[in-house]
C-alpha cells in the first residue's frame, strides 16, 4: 500500500503497543533502523504529547524520513499528486499503489521527520483548536468511545464501513475491519503476542492486536478523511485503550495532520471485542500468505501493497525480535503469500467472506439433515451462545462422498480438503451475519481465535499506563462540542397517524349540470294563466302536520339546579361586659305621718274613694252573696259518690286465714300488720274464753303452746313464720322503726321480744316468689299448695323475755312502742334526730300497773359492743340483735312502774288499755346511768325498787312532755291520769298525781285508741257502747253512743278518714261509723263472722287499697278490702270533723255551764228557802241540827219549787198549758242522771244539723 | 306607689303595692291598647286562696284582699 520512491525504503506504519517509550521504527529496508528511542523525547513538547501516548511508529526512510501517502483514487491527490513538501525535498516520498477499484481508500501517511535537530513541523491542526481544517468529529465518526465503537461495528455488520459514500464508497476489505461482535465476545482471550521470535509463518499472529482503523470516505465518495484507530489492550486491567488518528486528505500536505486522542480507557471495553480481527484487518489487503486465498481481484494489482502490508504485519508480529529477522521472514512469507493468493484466485468462486475481510469464513447452509448428521441441530446442539461446532475433516469428507452433491459441504469441498487441521470449525450463525445459518472457518488460525479469544493485553508496561493517564487528562481538556445539526427527517412510522388525522373527501361530489337550449337564450318570456289544479305538480300544498319524529313525550328530563345559599357578611361590634358583683339595697319609700295625714285629708283622695267606693262595695257584696266560682259540677259529682251510690257491701272479703293446728278452738287475740312488707299480717292466738272471764286470765294455766302466726297474702294456707312462746300472747306490736322486732305481752305478765330479722328475706322473697308464681299457677292451686305445705314454716323462738319478778302479775293486756326521743342532758336537741328508734315499750296489765320498758338499741349496743367484742370476732362469734337481746333474757326489768291507785281510797285500777299522749317518753339520763340502761340494766346493780327511786333522781321527764295518759280499766272506767314523778315524793311507788275517772262503759274497755288524725281525740270501746273523748275536756266524753243490743268487742279508727271508725261486735258484725254522715247510728253495718269479733286492724297498702283485718273468736282472720268511699277522705273532712268535735266540746261546755248555772240556781233557791226556813224556826231553835227528815223535806220543797218554776217557764213559753203540768207530787222522784238527757240533746242537735 | 294607709303589715303592703301597681298599669295599657276610648275601672284577681280587688284611679289605688270562702 505504501509506495515509496524506492522500493527498499518502503515504510509502514507500525504501532508499538508494547514498548513503553515511543519508538519509530521502519521496516522493509535494511537501512531502516528502529527509531531511536530518543526521538520521542527529542520531539517538541507539543508534538510529544500527541505522539508518545500512542507509540506511533513513524516511518523513516534511510535517506530521510519522509514518506508520502498517496492514492490514485484519491481525487485531490489524483489531480494534484500529493507529495509532501518535505519528502519532496528529500526525495523519499512514500507512495502507495492505488487500487483500481473505486472507493478504495488508501491510507496516507504523513511522514515527518523525527530526527533530532529537525525543525519542528508546523503546529498540527487541532481538531477543535485554532486553525483546524478538519471536519467536525462527528462527521468522520469521531464519536465518543461507545458510539464510535458501535459505529465501527455497524460498519462491520454492513460489510464495510465505507458504504456511505454513495456509489463510489464501495467497501474496502482491507481498510475496513468488521468483526463479529458476538464472536469476539465469546472468544477466549489469547495471548496477544507470542513469545518473541516465534513469529508464525503465515499469520499475523504477533501483530498488534489493538490496531483498528476505519475510514470515512466523505460524502461524495471522496475519501477526505482517514481515521486510524489504535486499540491498545491493557493487559492488567483487562480493558482497552484506543486511539485514533485522523487525517484529512485535503490537508495531507500538512506536516502533521493527525492528532491522537485516547478514548475508552476503562474496563468497559473488553479486549476481546476488538482484538481478534486485528491480524485479519492487517491482512486484508491481499494477504497471500494466509491459508485462504486472498481476494482474486486484488491479487495482482495490489501485490506490492499486500506485500508491504504483510511485511508490516509481520514486523508487528515479531515486535521484539530484531528488525533483520523480521525482514527476512517477511520476505519468505511474501513469496508464500503470493502463491497462495494465486491459488485462491484460481479456485475460489468467491464463496468466502473475503469481500468483507474474512476470506477464511465460508457461509454455508446446513439443512436439518446435515444438522442431524453432524450433531449440530439448531437450538439443541448449537445455540446462540454456544455456537461452535468442531467437525472432523474425515467426517465431512465422508459426508461428501456419501451424499455427494446433496451435501452441504459440497460447495466447499475444496476448502475442506485443503484444510490443514483435523477438525473444522463450524459456527452457528444465529444472526445470519454472513448470510447463512452456519459458516465454516477455513483457517486454523481463525479457528483458534474464535475458540480462544485473545486475552487482554497483559504485557502493558506501566509507562503506557502513565501515558494513558496523561492522555486522559488531555481528553478532558478538549470537550467534544457538538453543534446542533439539522438532520433529514426519518420516518419512524408516524405517517400513518398523520394520514389518519388528515381530512379527506370520501363522498363523491355531486355534480350539477344546468343546460339550456341555445335558441332560448335571450328569447322573450311569455306568461300565461293556468289552473293550478289541472297541471300536475303545479301546486303543492304544504300542510302542516305533526312530525312523529318529534312527538315523543319527554318523560325524563335531566335538570340540575344548584342552590347556593345567600351569603351575607356582616359584622357587629359588641362591647365586652364582664360580670361583676354588685348589690343594691333599697327600701320602700314611705310617707311620713304628716304626709299621710295630708294625703288622707286631701280632696283628691276623697274623690277617689267616692268614685271607687261603689264598685268595690259591689264586688265585696258579690263575694259575700255567693261564690261565683263555685264548681257546681264538681260538687255534684261529690254528692253523687258520697250519697247517691250506696254500696251494699262497703267491706269486701279479700282473704281469710286460719290455721287448724294452731288456731283450732282458739281465738285470735291480737292482729298486727307488718309495717313495711306488703301483705304480711300477724295474729296471736289465745284461749277462747267466755267474755265475762276475759279479765282475769292469769290463773289459767295453759298447756298449749301459743304462737304468733305470720301470714302472707300470697299464701293463704300456710303461715310464713311462727313465733313461739310457751304462754299465750295477748298483745303484740311490731317495732315501727325496725319491723323485725316484735314485742308481745304474754298471759303471765311477761314481756317477750322476738327477732325475725333472719326471716325477713324469706318474707320478702315469699312475696316475690308468689308474685312470679301466681301468674302461671292460677289454674293449679294444688301445686302451689303442695309446694307450700311441704315447707314447714320456721319457728322463731323468742329472743328475750322479761324477768318474772318484775313483770306484770297479770296478763299483759296492752303493749305499745314508744318512739323514743333519746335526749342527752348535755346536748338535748342534737341527738333528737338520731334517736328515732323505738327503744321503749309501755305495757299495762290489770294488776294496776303500767310498766315502761327499755329495749336496748340494737344498733347502739352493737356500736358499743363492737369495741368490746373485737376479740370475740376473731372467734367468729356472730353477734346480732338476738344476741344482744338474749342478755335481757329473764333479767329484763321495766324502767318505770306506775301504780294506778286512787290516792285517797287506795283502790286500784286494772288497766287494760293505755293510751299515752304522743306515745312518747323522753327522759334524760345521767352519764352513769346510760350505759346501765343501754346495756340491759344488769339486775344486781339496779334492783327494781331502786330504779323506782333512782328514776326520780336520774330520770327527769322533759318539761314540755305531757305525762298525762288515758287508761281503760277492766271495770269499764276511763282514767285520765298524770304519772309525772313527784320528786319530793320519796315513796317507792309511783303514784298518780292527778286522775280523773269516768265511768261510761259498763264492761272492760277493749279499745282505747287515739285518732290518727287528732292527737287529743280518743276512742274508747267497751261494753255496749263506745265514747269519744277529747283530752283536756274534763267534763266527759264529747261523744257517747247509746247502748246497743250486743257488746262492742273491738274498735279502730280508720287510717285514712278522720271521721270514720270501725266497731266490732260480739255478734260478728262490724259497724262503720261515719261521723260525717251520722253520729247516732253507724253508717254501715256488715256481718263478718258468726262469732264475736276480737280484733280490728286496718292497714293501708296503697292509696287505692285499704285493708281491714278482722279476727273472730273462732280463730279466723278475715281480711277485708275497704271500699273507696270509706277509705277516701272527702274534701275538708279533716276540718269538718275537727269542727264537729269543737262544736261538741262547745256544747259540752255549754251543758256544763247550764248545769252549773242550774246548780247555782238551785243552791240559791235552797239558800233562800233555808233562810226562810231558818227565819221561821229561828226563834224556836237556836242551834238547829238538820235532821234527815228536814233534809228530805227541804229537798222535796226544792223540787216542788223547781217544778213550779218549770211550770212557770213552760207556761210562759206557751209550750204547755197549765193543766198538763204534772203536779209536783207526781213528779217527785229521784233525779235521773244527767247524761242521758244530755245525750238526747246532743243527738237532737246533731240530727237537726244534718238535716 | 307609696302606701298611705293599710291594715296589713308594712312589708306586705309594700310588696303588694309595688306588684299590683305594675299589674294595674299593664292591665290598663292592655285595655287602652285594645280600645283607646276604653279605660280600666276595676281589677279582680281570683286566686286559690283569696281574691284581690283593685280599684284604680289616676293617682290612687285601692287594693282589697278578701277570702270569699270564709
Amino acid at each position: 500500500m505504501f509506495q515509496t520512491n524506492k522500493p527498499r525504503s518502503t515504510s509502514i506504519i507500525l504501532l508499538n503497543c508494547q514498548e513503553s517509550a515511543c519508538a519509530l521504527r521502519t521496516w522493509g529496508d535494511s537501512r531502516w533502523s528502529p527509531a531511536r528511542s530518543s526521538t520521542a523525547s527529542s520531539l517538541p513538547r507539543q508534538r510529544k504529547r500527541l505522539t508518545n501516548s500512542a507509540s506511533l511508529t513513524a516511518f523513516q526512510g534511510s535517506q530521510g524520513t519522509d514518506v508520502a501517502l498517496t492514492s490514485p483514487t484519491f481525487p485531490p491527490l489524483r489531480r494534484a499528486p500529493v507529495i509532501p513538501r518535505e519528502p519532496a525535498d528529500r526525495g523519499s516520498t512514500l507512495s502507495l499503489p492505488g487500487s483500481s477499484r473505486p472507493g478504495w481508500v488508501q491510507i496516507y501517511r504523513d511522514i515527518y521527520k523525527l530526527e533530532a535537530g529537525d525543525s519542528p513541523p508546523a503546529p498540527a491542526p487541532c481538531f477543535y483548536g485554532k486553525g483546524c481544517s478538519l471536519l467536525p468529529a462527528r462527521r468522520v465518526g469521531l464519536l465518543p468511545a461507545r458510539s464510535c465503537r458501535s459505529r465501527l461495528r455497524q460498519a462491520a455488520r454492513r460489510g464495510g464501513c465505507c458504504r456511505r459514500g454513495g456509489g463510489r464508497g464501495g467497501a474496502e476489505p482491507g481498510a475496513c475491519c468488521p468483526w463479529p461482535r458476538r464472536r469476539s465476545r465469546a472468544l477466549p482471550a489469547t495471548p496477544p503476542f507470542p513469545p518473541g521470535g516465534a513469529a508464525p509463518q503465515g499469520a499475523g499472529r504477533g501483530a498488534p492486536r489493538g490496531l483498528r482503523w476505519a475510514v470515512h470516505t466523505g460524502t461524495r465518495g471522496v475519501c477526505h478523511l482517514l481515521l486510524l484507530i489504535f486499540l491498545l489492550p491493557h493487559r492488567a486491567e483487562g480493558s482497552l485503550r484506543w486511539m485514533y488518528f485522523l487525517w484529512d486528505a485535503k490537508h495531507l500536505q500538512r506536516p502533521l495532520p493527525s492528532r491522537g486522542r485516547v478514548w475508552g480507557s476503562g474496563r468497559r471495553l473488553p479486549v476481546g471485542s476488538v482484538t481478534p480481527d486485528a491480524p485479519v484487518a492487517l491482512t486484508t489487503a491481499g494477504d497471500a500468505k494466509g491459508p485462504w486465498p486472498g481476494p482474486p481481484y486484488r491479487a495482482g494489482k495490489c501485490k506490492k501493497t499486500s506485500e508491504n502490508l504483510t511485511s508490516g504485519k509481520k514486523s508487528l508480529k515479531g515486535m521484539k525480535t530484531s528488525a533483520k529477522k523480521q525482514k527476512g521472514k517477511s520476505k519468505d512469507k511474501k513469496s508464500a503469500k503470493g502463491k497462495q493468493t494465486e491459488l485462491g484466485k484460481k479456485d475460489e468462486v468467491d464463496l468466502s467472506m473475503a469481500a468483507i475481510g474474512h476470506p477464511e469464513i465460508f457461509p454455508l447452509v446446513f439443512t436439518s439433515k446435515t444438522q442431524e448428521i453432524f450433531n449440530c441441530r439448531v437450538n439443541e446442539d448449537v445455540t446462540e451462545e454456544n455456537c461452535f461446532k468442531l467437525i472432523k475433516k474425515e467426517d465431512i469428507i465422508q459426508d461428501l462422498k456419501s451424499r455427494a452433491a446433496i451435501s452441504d459441504f459440497h460447495p466447499f469441498k475444496k476448502v475442506v480438503l485443503e484444510y490443514p487441521g483435523e477438525e473444522l470449525l463450524v459456527v452457528f450463525d444465529a444472526n445470519f451475519q454472513y448470510g447463512q445459518n452456519f459458516y465454516l472457518v477455513a483457517s486454523e488460525e481463525a479457528k483458534q481465535n474464535l475458540l480462544e479469544p485473545p486475552e487482554t493485553a497483559k504485557e502493558k508496561e506501566g509507562e503506557i499506563e502513565e501515558e494513558k493517564e496523561e492522555d486522559r487528562d488531555e481528553t478532558l481538556e478538549v470537550p467534544p462540542y457538538k453543534p446542533p445539526v439539522s438532520k433529514p427527517w426519518v420516518s419512524l412510522g408516524s405517517e400513518k397517524e398523520v394520514e389518519e388525522e388528515s381530512v379527506k373527501d370520501t363522498a363523491t361530489k355531486v355534480k350539477y349540470m344546468i343546460s339550456r337550449v341555445r335558441r332560448k337564450f335571450g328569447a322573450p318570456v311569455t306568461f300565461s294563466d293556468t289552473n293550478a289544479s289541472h297541471v300536475k305538480d303545479n301546486y303543492i300544498e304544504c300542510t302542516s302536520y305533526q312530525d312523529k319524529t318529534f312527538s315523543n313525550k319527554i318523560l325524563e328530563k335531566d335538570m340540575s339546579v344548584q342552590m347556593v345559599p345567600k351569603v351575607r357578611e356582616a359584622c357587629t361590634q359588641t362591647k365586652w361586659t364582664y360580670p361583676k358583683n354588685t348589690s343594691t339595697q333599697y327600701f320602700p319609700r314611705e310617707l311620713s305621718n304628716e304626709e299621710k295625714e295630708e294625703s288622707l285629708t286631701s280632696e283628691k283622695l276623697k274623690d277617689f274613694l267616692t268614685s271607687v267606693h261603689l264598685s268595690m262595695e259591689i264586688a265585696l257584696q258579690q263575694n259575700e252573696i255567693m261564690n261565683a266560682f263555685f264548681d257546681d259540677w264538681k260538687a255534684l259529682a261529690e254528692d253523687e259518690s258520697s250519697s247517691g251510690g250506696k254500696p251494699d257491701v262497703s267491706l269486701k272479703a279479700y282473704r281469710s286465714f286460719t290455721d287448724l293446728r294452731y288456731l283450732k278452738d282458739r281465738a285470735i287475740g291480737c292482729v298486727c300488720w307488718h309495717p313495711t312488707i306488703y301483705g304480711i299480717i300477724a295474729v296471736s292466738a289465745r284461749e277462747r274464753l267466755p267474755y265475762e272471764v276475759q279479765g282475769n286470765l292469769s290463773d289459767k294455766s295453759l298447756l298449749q303452746h301459743s304462737v304468733i302466726l305470720l301470714w302472707s297474702f300470697f299464701d293463704p294456707i300456710n303461715p310464713q313464720l311462727i313465733l313461739e312462746y310457751p304462754e299465750d300472747i295477748y298483745c303484740f306490736q311490731f317495732n315501727p322503726r325496725d319491723p323485725n322486732i316484735i314485742a308481745g305481752g304474754s298471759i303471765n305478765g311477761q314481756v317477750v321480744l322476738w327477732d325475725i330479722s333472719q326471716h325477713e328475706e324469706k318474707l320478702q322473697h315469699e312475696q316475690n316468689d308468689v308474685d312470679e308464681m301466681q301468674m302461671p299457677a292460677v289454674n293449679m292451686p294444688p301445686l302451689t299448695q303442695a309446694q307450700h305445705s311441704s315447707t314447714e314454716p320456721p319457728l322463731v323462738r323468742y329472743c328475750a323475755i322479761s324477768s318474772i319478778q318484775y313483770s306484770h302479775k297479770k296478763t299483759v293486756t296492752a303493749i305499745n312502742w314508744l318512739p323514743g326521743h333519746f335526749e342527752d342532758s348535755q346536748t338535748d336537741a342534737a341527738s333528737e334526730s338520731r334517736a328515732e328508734i323505738c327503744l321503749q315499750l309501755v305495757t299495762c296489765s290489770p294488776d294496776c300497773s303500767v310498766l315502761f320498758w327499755d329495749v336496748p338499741d340494737a344498733k347502739l349496743s352493737e356500736q358499743l359492743l363492737s369495741e368490746k367484742i373485737k376479740e370475740k370476732e376473731t372467734l367468729n362469734m356472730p353477734l346480732d340483735i338476738s344476741d344482744i337481746l338474749k342478755q335481757l333474757d329473764f333479767s329484763w326489768k321495766p324502767l318505770i312502774k306506775i301504780n294506778l291507785c286512787e290516792s285517797d281510797t287506795s283502790t286500784e285500777y286494772g288497766p287494760i288499755r293505755i293510751s299515752l299522749k304522743n306515745l312518747r317518753y323522753q327522759y334524760k339520763a345521767s352519764e352513769k346511768m346510760r350505759p346501765l340502761n343501754t346495756l340491759g340494766a344488769p339486775a344486781k346493780e339496779s334492783p327494781y325498787t331502786e330504779i323506782g327511786t333512782s328514776s326520780s333522781n336520774n330520770l327527769k321527764v322533759l318539761d314540755n312532755f305531757s305525762t298525762n295518759f288515758f287508761v281503760g280499766t277492766e271495770d269499764g272506767e276511763i282514767v285520765y291520769s298524770d304519772w309525772k314523778i313527784d320528786v319530793i315524793n320519796d315513796s317507792a311507788k309511783q303514784v298518780c298525781k292527778y286522775s280523773q275517772k269516768y265511768t261510761i262503759h259498763t264492761e272492760p274497755i277493749n279499745t282505747l285508741q287515739r285518732s290518727p288524725f287528732f292527737e287529743d281525740i280518743i276512742l274508747s270501746v267497751g261494753g255496749r257502747n263506745f265514747a269519744i273523748w277529747k283530752e283536756g275536756i274534763t267534763n266527759g266524753p264529747i261523744l257517747q253512743s247509746k247502748c246497743s243490743a250486743g257488746r262492742n268487742t273491738a274498735g279502730h279508727w280508720s287510717l285514712t278518714r278522720p271521721g270514720v271508725f270501725f266497731i266490732g261486735r260480739d255478734d260478728g258484725n262490724i259497724e262503720i261509723w261515719d261521723l260525717l254522715k251520722k253520729t247516732h247510728e253507724p253508717s254501715h253495718f256488715q256481718s263478718i263472722s258468726k262469732s264475736a269479733i276480737t280484733f280490728i286492724s286496718p292497714w293501708t297498702a296503697s292509696a287505692e287499697k285499704n285493708f281491714l283485718a278482722v279476727s273472730d273468736d273462732l280463730g279466723v282472720l278475715h281480711v277485708l278490702e275497704i271500699c273507696q268511699t270509706l277509705s277516701d277522705p272527702s274534701e275538708n273532712e279533716h276540718a269538718t270533723i275537727l269542727d264537729y268535735f269543737e262544736r261538741e266540746v262547745k256544747y259540752l261546755k255549754h251543758c256544763e255551764q247550764e248545769f252549773q248555772e242550774y246548780q247555782e240556781l238551785q243552791a240559791k233557791t235552797e239558800l233562800k228557802r233555808s233562810w226562810r226556813h231558818r227565819g221561821s224556826k229561828q226563834y224556836s231553835m237556836t242551834a238547829l241540827q238538820e235532821t234527815k227528815e228536814e233534809m228530805e223535806e227541804q229537798e222535796n220543797a226544792d223540787y216542788t219549787m223547781f217544778l213550779d218554776l218549770e211550770k212557770q217557764i213552760l207556761t210562759a213559753l206557751g209550750l204547755v198549758k197549765g193543766q198538763e203540768i204534772p203536779s209536783s207530787s207526781e213528779a217527785l222522784s229521784p233525779l235521773s242522771p244527767v247524761e242521758p238527757v244530755s245525750f238526747l240533746f246532743l243527738d237532737l242537735f246533731i240530727s237537726a244539723e244534718h238535716g | 306607689g307609696i302606701p298611705i294607709r293599710t291594715t296589713l303589715d308594712n312589708s306586705t303592703t309594700v310588696q303588694y303595692a309595688a306588684l299590683l301597681q305594675q299589674l294595674t298599669k299593664k292591665a290598663r295599657s292592655t285595655v287602652r291598647d285594645i280600645d283607646p276610648q276604653n279605660d280600666l275601672t276595676f281589677l279582680r284577681i281570683r286566686s286559690k286562696k283569696y281574691e284581690i280587688m283593685v280599684a284604680p284611679d289616676k293617682e290612687y289605688l285601692l287594693i282589697i284582699m278578701q277570702n270569699p270562702d270564709e
